[in-house]
């Protein structure tokens, strides 16, 4: 099960790699972009991410976590 | 969480070895002779061995490259303090567009060479692989310093090697 | 081979006494960073009110070193949802809280991050404050660019301590929770990057509230008792696109899967769309739904014979969804003097939280349906 698992993660990955080309170093402008930024704004996503926390059962994903809070 | 490791482990290492660029250049070679066009003109071609029995500093730039803003300014200075004893800063913009470059350059005025390696091929064969990555090269053409990145304390180091390669005959 | 010993040979020769070592490129950015914020969040029927202030600074210590501290302050005032009952009628009815006093929540996180080649470290650890709760964490994490920089690995992990001594009652209670987080960001081509992020959490401890009880048909009412332990596993994907043709603007797609070992399962979806005006302008509306079942535990009113020893009425584990939206607006100068870079942002997103907006959901009613909405502005300041 677990090497099925593995397999079937390392194919799906690489298909998805090897779909995308090779971009140089210097090619990386548009991606630059501050509007290209996964975190455009740390202050704002920290605020959001805790407001959504404290009012819906799911969280994670976004990293930074940290900090309880006995919110109603 | 451990098979996801090590997958991931796998395609660094397999992506590794297929993007494997050109040969690097490194310390000690000769600097290759290149033509590129200036920023302002692409009419006006400029060769690296015009600057021959100079110091010369060869920046590979971008507007969007973080570092760079720190080391336009502290370059300018470098610049303006040894021009007069053969110094020279070549500076090769890789902007796609180059509207950003010439928008960058409004903010950090600069007085030295900026030429444009619009198809990265110089990049390509100079092996850039971080943005800005300079060469120091000594009045015989020859790289002695590759410098990957920029960090405000790296000007010192710069201005010392520099003033070093200038001494030399 | 032959061309290497040739090379350190002359390098040997050509090398200049006592000069520089080989510079390295770990942090990108090298200035000293002030941000401050403020916020308020306010819910509809008199509900809950928040006022948020985060102040947030940053300095370069060396050439590796990235010292960074944040502040949080939230005032908080309103009130909040108890317990539900049914009427005469046998309608399900929200009781709130009273109208509380205001009350204050302070938090402080430092983290120091070491930046080498091609990893960077992050430690870090804060504290978080209120008149009856308590909480302290400590995280590590790491950052390793792969593959000319195209791949970038993220492994963190996070532990935290809660404690809460809740108002009126004399005693305390306390938590434990564990997070890592898994992720890799990968370039895709010159336009377009995808980052996904897998977290497993585990807390055990008191994870009920307090503060919320539960009716029991023909039995009163009883304290909100969950579960003494919880397992969540978030795998969250993004993706970014760049489209020249259009300004430069930029698409942002985030998914979410949850599910816990409550038996809650949750989808999250967020776009954004952020589009670059002139002069350093940028507007970007965006967009969120949400959707989760209820926990196992969960009723809107118990009867004697399903009540059972675990048991919560909050309305954060029901079934619902939300559904919302804003609009953000962005304006940076970029200097060259003292002063390197200033940024003025400002945002409204308005949310709905319905029980009917649930995917898949058996409408419970609208008795716990709400709405909020959150206002920002913020200063970013580069030296």
């Amino acid at each position: 099960m677990k090497i099925f698992f593995r397999l079937v993660g390392l194919t799906y990955m690489l298909v998805i790699l090897s779909a995308c080309t090779p971009v140089k170093p210097w090619q990386r402008g548009n991606l630059a972009l501050p509007q290209m930024a996964l975190e455009v704004d740390a202050q704002e996503a920290a605020l959001r991410q805790h407001t959504f926390f404290s009012k819906e059962a799911a969280s994670g994903g976004y990293g930074g976590g940290g900090g309880g809070c006995g919110c109603n | 969480m451990k098979f996801l490791h090590a997958n991931a482990l796998a395609i660094a290492f397999t992506l590794g070895l297929s993007t494997s660029s050109a040969q690097a250049l490194e310390k000690g070679e000769v600097a290759p002779d290149f033509s590129l066009p200036s920023l302002s003109s692409a009419q006006q071609m400029t060769n690296l061995s015009q600057y021959r029995g100079k110091v010369i500093y060869l920046d590979f730039w971008a507007s969007w490259c973080a570092p760079c803003r720190t080391s336009f300014p502290l370059l300018e200075t470098l610049y303006r303090q040894y021009k007069d004893q053969g110094f020279m800063i070549v500076a090769v913009n890789m902007d796609e567009n180059p509207k950003a470059a010439h928008r960058f350059l409004k903010t950090y005025p600069a007085s030295f060479d900026i030429l444009r390696d619009a198809e990265g091929q110089w990049a390509d064969r100079y092996g850039i692989e971080t943005m800005p990555t300079s060469f120091i090269i000594d009045k015989k053409g020859v790289i002695r310093h590759i410098h990957n990145g920029f960090a405000k304390a790296d000007i010192a180091d710069i201005e010392t090697t520099v003033k070093h390669l200038l001494a030399e005959k | 081979m032959s061309k290497n010993i040739i090379n350190s040979l002359s390098l040997a020769a050509l090398a200049l006494p006592g000069l520089m070592q080989d510079a390295h490129a770990g942090r990108a950015e090298e200035t000293y960073n002030a941000d401050i914020l403020y916020g308020h969040y306010a819910e509809s029927n008199q509900r809950m009110s928040v006022d948020i202030v985060n102040v947030s600074a940053s300095a370069p210590i060396g050439k590796a070193f990235t010292l960074a501290v944040d502040f949080v302050s939230d005032t908080m005032s309103g009130a909040s949802p108890m317990f539900n009952m049914k009427d005469q009628n046998g309608q399900v009815k929200q009781i709130l809280s009273g109208a509380s006093i205001t009350e204050q929540r302070y938090a402080g996180v430092a983290s120091l991050s070491y930046a080498l080649e091609d990893v960077t470290l992050n430690f870090g650890g804060g504290v978080s404050s209120e008149n009856d709760y308590q909480s302290g964490h400590f995280n590590t994490g790491l950052s390793w660019d792969l593959n000319k920089k195209l791949t970038t690995l993220n492994i963190s992990a996070s532990v935290a301590f809660d404690e809460v001594s809740p108002t009126g009652y004399n005693y305390t209670k306390s938590k434990t929770s564990q997070q890592y987080l898994l992720g890799v960001t990968q370039i895709l081509d010159k336009h377009s990057l995808v980052q996904s992020n897998m977290t497993f959490s585990y807390q055990n401890g008191f994870l009920s509230d307090p503060y919320k009880l539960v009716f029991v048909e023909g039995g009163g009412v009883q304290s909100d008792a969950r579960p003494g332990k919880k397992f969540q596993w978030g795998w969250l994907t993004r993706y970014a696109r760049h489209f020249q043709d259009l300004n430069d603007a930029a698409l942002h797609a985030d998914y979410r899967f949850y599910i816990d070992d409550w038996g809650i399962q949750a989808h999250m979806v967020e776009l954004q769309w952020q589009q670059p005006i002139v002069d350093e302008w940028i507007i970007m509306p965006r967009f969120r739904y949400y959707t989760q079942n209820q926990a196992d535990f969960y009723q809107s009113v118990f009867n004697t014979q399903n009540v059972g020893s675990v048991h919560s009425s909050d309305y954060r584990l029901a079934g619902f969804g939300t559904l919302g939206g804003g609009v953000k607006i962005m304006k940076s100068f970029q200097l060259n003097g003292f002063v390197k870079d200033i940024k003025l942002q400002a945002a409204f997103d308005y949310f709905d939280r319905k029980a009917s907006y649930q995917i898949g959901g058996n409408n419970q009613g609208s008795f716990d349906n709400f709405s909020f909405y959150m206002v920002t502005a913020s200063v970013n300041v580069k030296f």
